[in-house]
């Protein structure tokens, strides 16, 4: 960890291949310390920190991947009679 | 200090980003000091919406952090729903590089949360806080109020100035 630069680091991340990326969406991760490669994930942040103690690596930086935005059916919204927008939560959530 | 934002790519864009494929968020790398003196780093949400730096409560168990009843507060949050915050000291250090660093001790709350933020007090009211979604970074340059226990910062390179 003596030589983290953390601007190398959010660089290498920012430039990961979504293709690669795309299998860790919604999870939590620990990043290599330049950001090159993704070491552990998981659903939470305790089992991440569980799975980091079992390879025994403290050159880590965690983080979380965001999921992708889903887009609604159709059905989720319509105009009310007063012609406003009205959105189904429950389906737009589904 | 300037940290870049990280960006966080999407397919399903919305209106919204005009066609970008990605989302920038300040996303910053912090150490938390740990029982052993090591700092253990994670991406800080820099969020002036907080009131408080958030850690999620696994933190305060791996710190050893017990709450006293006079330290446990319960906050409402932006839905209205109600969360128990209790409060400890832990040590921070934000780095730039091995050569620029801040270290400093402050109160921060636990929380039953999965992500850590990082709001106000104990953290961006120690720095003037500059974001620029232009350039996609920002600069936080620590103030004297910064309460710090160790620092580290670059000499000027004076090589190239002209003598007097």
């Amino acid at each position: 960890m003596e030589d983290f630069d953390a601007n190398v680091y959010i660089m290498n991340c920012n430039n990961y291949p979504l293709e690669k990326l795309l299998p860790f969406r919604g999870k939590h991760v620990a990043w290599s310390m330049d950001g090159k490669e993704i070491v552990a994930s998981a659903d939470s942040h305790e089992e991440l920190a569980e799975r980091i103690h079992e390879l025994g690596r403290r050159d880590v930086v965690r983080s979380y991947i965001d999921p992708e935005p889903e887009i609604a059916s159709q059905n989720t919204i319509a105009l009310d009679s007063a012609g406003m927008f009205e959105m189904d939560a429950t389906a737009a959530m589904t | 200090m300037i940290f870049r934002f990280k960006l966080n790519p999407t397919r399903n864009s919305p209106p919204s980003l005009r066609g970008q494929q990605f989302r920038p968020r300040p996303y910053v790398p912090i150490g938390l000091k740990q029982l052993d003196g090591t700092f253990d780093y994670t991406d800080y949400l820099l969020d002036t919406g907080s009131d408080d730096i958030i850690l999620p409560l696994k933190c305060a168990r791996e710190l050893k952090i017990r709450f006293h009843k006079s330290e446990v507060f319960i906050h409402s949050l932006a839905d209205m729903s109600r969360m128990s915050v209790g409060y400890g000291d832990v040590e921070f250090r934000l780095a730039i590089s091995p050569f620029h660093y801040v270290q400093w001790r402050t109160s921060v709350g636990f929380a039953p949360v999965e992500r850590p933020v990082f709001g106000w007090a104990g953290g961006l009211e120690f720095f003037h806080v500059s974001f620029d979604w232009m350039l996609a970074r920002v600069a936080l340059i620590p103030l004297a109020s910064l309460p710090l226990t160790a620092s580290a910062f670059p000499r000027p390179d004076r090589s190239r100035e002209t003598p007097m």
